[in-house]
């Protein structure tokens, strides 16, 4: 049985706004393993980047607050840790990349300064070894003249350089779990590749778990080994990729496969893509009881509006938050 | 084969970058250059490529929404690049635009009955209040929306909504062409197949034609009849959808979509990775504008442009080696 590198139960996390609460995060659990790519997958507003942020404990406080669960790592829970000891796990244990480069970097230090910045915090090296190691980094993740490279500043480098620094940095300390938020949604498709095989390159090296988040089907995939699926800030499904893509069992990921369209099947008839009725419901306001997918679900039946559906193993390791199994 | 609705000719579009003393021209952005195909009726031609290659600019610069540097845009016998600011105006009645952003292209502070029916008034196809009113809320009912909707604000509405309301829009005036930039990109999957499946159903039941942009390629290859590639502000292939899609000649939509991830965990394929990034399109390479990053080049790629040539039928690949 492979080790367990992080768990996450339970964990619930609301703002709390003038407009009312909204409910971003709502009993989420699930387990990485050490070394593996866990994906998240999900539409905008289920709750991905809020779960991302939850573990990094980087949820603005307020409006934001974890109000239950609880996130083990290494034996110890994240959420009780003094803001000391949780900024040691931070960027050294754990780091994160994000969607968009740009605005994670700091304009106005170069990219060397940003990765230094990090192993002299947590590495306790000087200046000039800081410097040197992120000539390292950078060369790494191939970055081409990584001498000159590393004196630029972010505003120099194009999307796809950026991305890479951002990786370099957050994999400086080599920490063993790196969580990736939409890593290559704002790269364009050749880019997203290298990317990608960037990252399953440098995880093979490392030997880090990444926690994969994603609205792409296509990204999970090709990537990752296990996945959540999640829905209106729950996690509704959880299986390995292999099952997952063969033997969906909830309706919202079996919609949600249906209706991309396929450039793989370019050569067969051409068909009409399905779709999933109405739209993603609010999270804000007052907790309604049902099954959240219920209103745009073509099996439900008026019990499956009353009563919440719990997460329960139907199958070795194929977990599914639904009435019908 | 039937005439074209639309056809596009050695279209340029270079944007001029001002600096120094006077503000004067030191650079040019080469967004479009020389770029030229035909758009049947009833048809969907796919324009792909990736960022700043100049998809959205050939788009605007067909519509005069951005004014042409060089060439000639045709729509059906008129030539739309010597139009006149008023005829200009009467053939916007034919021709229009979906955006990506529908959120950025609806004025926050109109209500959807003076968002679509402002395009009534404009082109006055309305001869009385009753009559505008009725028009608009037919046209909310035809995009999946419903009476209710009128006095509501865009902030009130979902993505999927919007794209809906900007959609209602381009066919308030029953317009022929429809230029479709990225009209999906912004909104979840679940969403996206319904707009996707709501430009289908509108171009039968209207016999639409449309220019679709975007940067996804399944998307592309889902919804086209034909696709155009373009790298660098030019064509480098253009072909039958499915005929671009399983027999790709040009070494840049080779790569293009074998990087495409594929849903299919039990697919494995040979990626072609391409190195290094887009160059600037200020200064674009010589020859062949893909040669920097080309798998197959030869010597002389960096000297010889590359012109569109035709391989098998409707299939046009500008690729020495290839073709």
């Amino acid at each position: 049985m492979a080790e367990r590198l992080l768990e996450v139960k339970d964990l619930t996390t609301h703002f709390f706004t003038d407009d009312g609460v909204v409910r971003a995060v709502d009993g989420v659990s699930f387990h990485v393993d050490k070394g593996e790519t866990l994906g998240v997958v999900g539409e905008s507003g289920c709750g991905k980047t809020v779960t991302a942020l939850s573990i990094m404990r980087l949820i603005p406080q307020p409006p934001g607050q974890i109000v239950r669960g609880r996130i083990d790592y290494n034996g110890r829970n994240l959420l009780e840790l003094p803001p000391k000891e949780m900024r040691k796990i931070r960027g050294k244990e754990i780091s994160m990349i994000f969607q968009e480069p740009m605005t994670s970097l700091n304009p106005v230090f170069t990219v060397g300064e940003q990765i230094a910045e990090a192993l002299r915090l947590h590495e306790g090296l000087n200046r000039r070894d800081a410097l040197d190691r992120a000539v390292e980094m950078l060369r790494l993740v191939h970055i081409p003249n990584a001498e000159r490279r590393v004196r630029e500043y972010p505003h120099q480098l194009s999307g796809g350089m950026r991305q890479r620094v951002m990786i370099a940095m957050a994999l400086s300390c080599s920490p063993k779990l790196l969580i990736a938020d939409e890593p290559t949604t704002a790269l364009d498709v050749t880019i997203q590749a290298q990317i990608l095989e960037l990252l399953n390159e440098l995880k093979a090296r490392f030997g880090m778990a990444v926690l994969l988040i994603t609205h792409d089907m296509g990204v999970i995939a090709e990537t990752a080994q296990r996945v959540i699926v999640m829905y209106a800030a729950q996690v509704v499904e959880e299986a390995s990729v292999g099952e997952l893509f063969k033997e969906p069992l909830h309706p919202y990921t079996q919609g949600l496969l249906r209706s991309i369209p396929r450039i793989d099947l370019a050569a067969t008839q051409r068909r009409r893509l399905q779709t999933i009725p109405g739209s993603v419901p609010t999270l804000r306001g007052e907790a309604r009881p049902g099954c959240r997918f219920a209103p745009r679900c073509e099996f439900a039946r008026p019990a499956h509006f009353d009563n919440d559906p719990t997460l329960k193993d139907v199958r070795p390791g194929h977990k599914v938050a639904c009435f019908l199994y | 084969m039937a005439e074209a609705l639309l056809r596009v000719r050695h279209l340029k579009k270079y944007f001029p970058i001002r600096g120094g003393l006077f503000s004067r021209e030191v650079a040019r952005v080469h967004a479009v250059d020389d770029v030229s195909f035909d758009i049947r009726p009833g048809e969907t031609l796919g324009l792909v490529g990736e960022s700043g290659c100049g998809k959205s600019t050939t788009g605007r610069t067909i519509l005069r929404l951005v004014e042409p540097t060089a060439g000639e845009v045709w729509f059906e016998d008129r030539n739309v690049t010597a139009l006149d600011k008023r005829a200009l105006r009467q053939i916007r009645k034919e021709m229009q635009i979906i955006f990506q952003d529908p959120y950025a292209s609806l004025n926050p502070r109109m209500t959807v009955r003076s968002i679509i029916g402002e395009a009534l008034v404009i082109h006055k196809l309305a001869r009385s209040r009753r009559e505008r009113e009725e028009r608009v809320v037919q046209l909310l009912e035809t995009v999946g929306l419903s009476a209710e909707h009128l006095r509501r604000y865009p902030h009130e509405f979902s993505g999927g909504q919007r794209q809906r309301i900007g959609i209602a829009r381009a066919l308030a005036v029953s317009a022929k062409l429809i230029v479709a930039d990225e009209p999906v990109s912004a909104l979840d999957v679940s969403i996206q197949a319904q707009i996707i499946n709501l430009l289908e159903e509108l171009q039968q039941k209207f016999g639409l034609t449309y220019l679709f942009i975007a940067h996804d390629l399944s998307v592309v290859e889902h919804i086209s009849t034909r696709v155009a590639v373009m790298y660098l502000g030019k064509l480098v292939e253009v072909a039958p959808a499915k005929e671009l899609y399983t027999n790709p000649k040009h070494p840049y939509t080779e790569a293009l979509l074998s990087a495409v991830p594929i849903p299919d965990p039990a697919m494995r394929r040979r990626r072609i990775l391409l190195e290094g990034d887009v160059p600037s399109p200020i200064r674009p390479p010589s020859g062949c504008r893909f040669h920097t990053r080309c798998p197959i080049r030869v010597p002389s790629c960096a000297e010889t442009d590359q012109r569109l040539k035709e391989v098998a039928p409707g299939h046009w690949v500008a690729c020495q080696v290839r073709a």
